[in-house]
């Protein structure tokens, strides 16, 4: 997945820009998540996920092959959301039935995404989420969180238990 | 019922955004949107006559290089390969699959063995097959991918590859015979190509399984067809599975190491492990030590960066959330794992290849 990504922005460098779809498709969820994990709110996520790819449009000169691509994207998601978060510290959204109306799911729909937004780290979140994305291998993320393999492992296991006990006493309440 | 794990991987990958968002990037960031015109022409067509049009250049191509062309660089001697490919549920991609290619001599025994894929290399590591019947070697390689939670919903497939169609025919009657054992473990599929070939192999002066090998190859690494033709059997396996011999060899150097990590510190082990026996007997009968005994553990296995030494090491122990169901609620169990593994290096040594090897599929399947 890695060598793919990197080879879509390579491509998109050399002016292919049919390439650029092929990488938001593959790349697209995992940016969002990201930028969801510090802003825990959807709508907003949704503006840092567009603001990264246009970053990234104007900033391509920045990038070459040996850097890891994915973790450059989820480097500059995370650095956008965060300085959002801190523009509107006090006005981010917590009331769930204020969410943006162009967001594209209900809760219902996404109680589990929900419960982890809620009760788990940013990092548990994000490894959660990475982890259970189609086609991104452990490794991978660990490359693309910067953080060993061991650990990935580590914060997984943990996110997956704290919402295996939420749920169980969820279901015994 | 779903678990946690597969409802929330199903929620993650369903997540869509609205088609205008890529829109609005493009547009914000200046990236051409196709034209009126771009959209009026239809370009697939054109593109697929352009694609007949070379096909039929290539089969022309391939047809006269037939006639005129050397046979193959299969060195003259008749040699059976054999592959089997397994591909766990957990497997998103083609080169996530299981995949072990063995060399036959003229009596079916393994004379050498190869992984085709990183899982295939976990699988085979520790394990020499060479002199084996090919089938008790292909019994025991279905049976540790099972133990090692390889096994998916699709067939094993099993394909046997001989310039000798009468070679490959008597080699499949004699599995399936010997793989009738297998039935309810998983289901196998062997030498099954007519559904996979679309080509006429009798056109090419090829057998079926051939036919079907460079197909896949062609396929699979963009090698135009003509080309396949004249490529050896390992070569085009090579091809059909994505074999990259430099990033394998890196794989299974790597893969050793962890292994030998395993067998050299042993003793070091050993001498931790028995340690912590020692504080776990002085720390047992007070439930409010629990945490004590999980710290000693979590010191034991855990190395100076924060990674887990081989994932796990005391018995079949994996990950945190059975170390703490097994310091809870089955104590004694876990003692006697640890008393198990002090007092038999053998199986100490097993589990602990058993344990990475287990870790090292978590790794490559996520």
């Amino acid at each position: 997945m890695e060598r793919k990504i990197n080879k879509y922005i390579m491509r998109i460098k050399d002016g292919d820009m049919s390439a650029f779809d092929q990488l938001y498709t593959e790349t697209s969820k995992g940016v969002y998540f990201m930028a969801l994990s510090v802003l825990k709110d959807r709508g907003l996520a949704e503006e840092i996920m567009q603001e990264t790819y246009i970053r990234m449009l104007k900033n391509l000169d920045s990038f070459d092959d040996g850097k890891n691509a994915m973790n450059w994207l989820l480097t500059m998601a995370k650095n956008l959301a965060i300085n959002l978060y801190n523009r509107n510290k006090r006005e981010i959204i917590t009331d769930p039935s204020l969410v943006a109306p162009d967001a594209q799911y209900t809760m219902r729909d996404n109680g589990l995404i929900d419960m982890a937004l809620k009760n788990l780290s940013q990092t548990e979140f994000n490894v959660l989420t990475l982890c259970e994305l189609k086609g991104y291998k452990r490794r991978e993320v660990a490359q693309m969180l910067d953080m060993p393999i061991g650990t990935v492992t580590w914060h997984y296991n943990r996110a997956l238990k704290k919402l295996r006990e939420i749920l169980s006493k969820e279901e015994n309440s | 019922m779903k678990s946690v794990k597969r409802k929330l991987r199903d929620e993650i990958n369903k997540t869509s955004f609205d088609e205008r968002i890529l829109a609005e990037i493009k547009n914000r960031a200046g990236v051409p949107a196709v034209t009126a015109r771009e959209r009026s022409v239809p370009p697939k067509r054109g593109k697929w006559r352009l694609a007949t049009l070379a096909a039929s250049l290539c089969c022309v191509f391939a047809l006269t290089l037939l006639l005129f062309a050397p046979s193959g660089d299969t060195g003259g001697d008749n040699v059976t390969y054999l592959t089997i490919n397994l591909t766990p549920n957990n497997a998103y991609a083609a080169n996530e699959s299981t995949a072990v290619e063995f060399t036959l001599d003229e009596n079916n025994n393994v004379s050498s063995q190869r992984a085709l894929s990183e899982s295939g290399a976990v699988v085979l590591m520790g394990n020499d097959y060479q002199k084996v019947p090919v089938a008790d070697a292909c019994k025991e390689i279905i049976l540790l991918s099972g133990r090692l939670n390889l096994l998916g919903r699709s067939p094993v497939d099993i394909m046997i590859f001989d310039d000798d169609p009468a070679k490959e025919s008597s080699l499949c009657e004699e599995l399936e015979e010997h793989f009738g054992a297998l039935a309810g473990y998983c289901s196998l599929s062997i030498n099954d190509f007519d559904s996979q070939t679309s080509l006429n192999a009798q056109q090419y002066g090829v057998n079926k399984s051939k036919m079907y090998l460079m197909e896949t190859a062609s396929a699979v690494s963009d090698t135009p067809f003509n080309e396949t033709i004249n490529l050896s059997t390992p070569r085009l396996i090579e091809l059909a599975y994505g074999y990259d011999e430099n990033a394998m060899d890196s794989f299974e150097n790597r893969l050793s190491d962890r292994f030998k990590t395993g067998e050299d510190n042993f003793d070091d082990n050993m001498y931790q492990l028995s340690e912590i026996r020692d504080k776990i007997y002085d720390l047992q009968g007070n439930p409010q030590n629990c945490d004590k005994i999980k710290n000693e553990i979590n010191a034991f296995i855990r190395e100076e960066d924060g990674t887990f030494f081989g994932d796990n090491v005391i018995g079949g122990i994996d990950g945190m959330d059975d170390l703490d169901t097994a310091l809870n609620s089955g104590r004694g169990d876990f003692i006697s794992e640890i008393e198990k593994a002090l007092a038999d290096k053998e199986y100490w040594l097993e589990m602990l290849f058993y344990n990475i090897k287990l870790s090292v599929i978590d790794y490559i399947f996520g």
